[in-house]
């Protein structure tokens, strides 16, 4: 495998995701823009969503030979992970473009037109079963430790240089001598993992309620269900983790490493959470529930547009939710305007961070 | 139970808590014992301020729709209460001046006393003497 190839798997794996963001989009919901009740099925939501695909497209094939070539002539590390970077950002342009187009076109057909802005949740919401239980992240902590009391009970078998980085090719490019600290690195690393997916678990839990006013019992079950699915995903990553991360000790230890079991993760990884995000949809939208139409629905939507930057960011000082559905995507998101969510995110992402320092 | 909050509503967010919450006791839509969210996951989910939950359900409170258990937190309590003197009154005062705008609005008794009834059977789904 070479660069170019690698580069160009990750370019189109990007591209791909980026590809399905009108699947995953509930009906409700439009580049994060709430539509008026009646306009799902409009002619103009169907256009945008198909735009959009073929903007994405257009983006795509211009960047990738582009960049491929001035990675060809003048390759570094730091050119490789901007332009997987600058992917990225474009992507999220487009997505800002289109997410300006529909709130335009809202504000357009709601013109002079009252609107409500209806709220609606379920009290019982939190009762019963609304994710797997958190004692499974035993599991995954489990072996963690036996992570940590491996390295420690082998320390004198690990060799006197230790890799400690990895280029694009998944070849060591940097070493450091041997110490307690380069030896517990990797069971920290998957320590800190293991402890973020368990605050994903937990915000999972907590994240506001996603009711729809035209539909309340069907997408109430669906929230529900949607929430247990991903709580069951982010426990086996967690595991899935802490057993990798336990190999590549071992690995380092032997002096060397099966290279399709480096590049079976993050395939596995990657292949599950696009099959779950489409199995599920937002907010568990494309889930099937055993509820009959309810009749007590409300001719009404949330109207909170404004408090979403771009679609993307949430941003509502009002609010003492922490944590909220993502609008565009599926997952969960922060509120950015809350001290405690910013400052809570803040030092997790610090906490990840420092091992790449130290 | 399902609460609906109308951000544009003119009656302010507690009271629209509030007569909900009464509305689905009375229907037995909440059941007695049953334990309704904590302060702070109500105001979460709604995405209103804390206080505005707290004075709904300390109002509640202090008017015996709302009990408070150690454990669970605000349920609702056993029904039927037996009503007090004083509630009787505050009722009484309440009920003056809607039926004094019936009046003005051309209502006869009658149909003062069978809009009563009507709502009365709404609520309680009609199974009620």
């Amino acid at each position: 495998m070479n660069k170019a190839f690698v580069y160009t798997a990750i370019s189109i794996l990007i591209y791909g995701i980026n590809l399905l963001i009108p699947l995953f989009m509930k009906p409700s919901l439009l580049f994060g823009v709430r539509l008026p009740v009646g306009s799902e099925e409009s002619a103009f939501v169907k256009d945008l969503k198909r735009q959009f695909r073929y903007l994405i497209s257009a983006v795509f094939l211009v960047y990738l030979p582009v960049t491929l070539v001035i990675l060809e002539y003048s390759f570094s590390e730091a050119l490789f992970e901007s332009f997987i970077f600058g992917q990225i950002i474009l992507y999220w342009v487009v997505i800002y473009y289109f997410n300006r187009k529909a709130l335009r076109w809202k504000s357009r057909i709601l013109k002079n037109v009252p609107t409500p802005n209806v709220t609606l949740i379920d009290t019982s919401f939190r009762q019963g079963r609304l994710t797997i239980s958190p004692w499974w992240f035993l599991i995954p902590l489990g072996v963690v430790l036996a992570h940590f009391v491996f390295v420690n009970a082998e320390y004198g078998q690990f060799p006197q240089r230790l890799a400690v980085h990895y280029n694009v090719m998944g070849q060591a490019d940097r070493f450091v001598l041997k110490s307690w600290w380069a030896v517990n690195r990797m069971p920290l690393i998957s320590f800190g993992l293991v402890l973020l997916m368990a605050g994903i678990f937990f915000v999972i839990r907590r994240a506001k309620q996603e009711i729809e006013a035209s539909a309340p019992e069907t997408s109430l079950r669906q929230d529900r269900k949607f929430r247990y699915y991903w709580s069951v995903y982010v426990v086996s990553v967690a595991l899935m983790i802490s057993l990798y991360f336990f190999y590549f000790s071992y690995a380092i230890l032997r002096g060397y490493f099966y290279t399709w079991l480096v590049w079976a993760f993050p395939f596995i990884l990657v292949t599950a959470t696009i099959g779950l995000a489409l199995y599920t949809g937002q907010s568990g939208y494309r889930l099937k529930t055993d509820t009959k139409a309810s009749k007590d629905t409300i001719k009404a939507m949330r109207d909170d547009d404004r408090y979403w930057i771009a679609g993307i960011f949430y941003c509502n000082k009002n609010d003492p939710a922490l944590f909220v559905e993502k609008r565009i995507g599926v997952g969960w998101t922060i509120n950015f305007c809350n001290v405690w969510a910013v400052l809570i995110v803040s030092a997790i992402v610090f906490l990840l961070l420092l091992p790449l320092f130290l | 139970m399902l609460i609906s909050v109308d951000f544009n509503s003119e009656t302010p967010i507690y009271e629209q808590l509030k007569e909900q919450i009464v509305m689905g006791i009375a229907s037995g839509a909440l059941k007695p014992g049953e334990k309704l969210p904590s302060i702070r996951q109500m105001a979460e989910d709604l995405g209103v301020n804390l206080h505005t939950i707290n004075k709904a359900y300390n109002q509640l409170k202090a008017d015996g729709l709302l009990a408070n258990d150690r454990r669970k937190g605000a349920v609702v309590p056993s029904l039927p209460q037996k009503a007090t003197a004083r509630q009787k009154e505050e009722l009484r005062q309440k009920l003056k001046p809607l039926i004094a705008k019936a009046i003005c609005y051309g209502l006869s008794k009658k149909e003062i006393q069978s809009m009563c009834n009507s709502l009365y059977d709404q609520i309680t789904g009609g199974s009620d003497e």
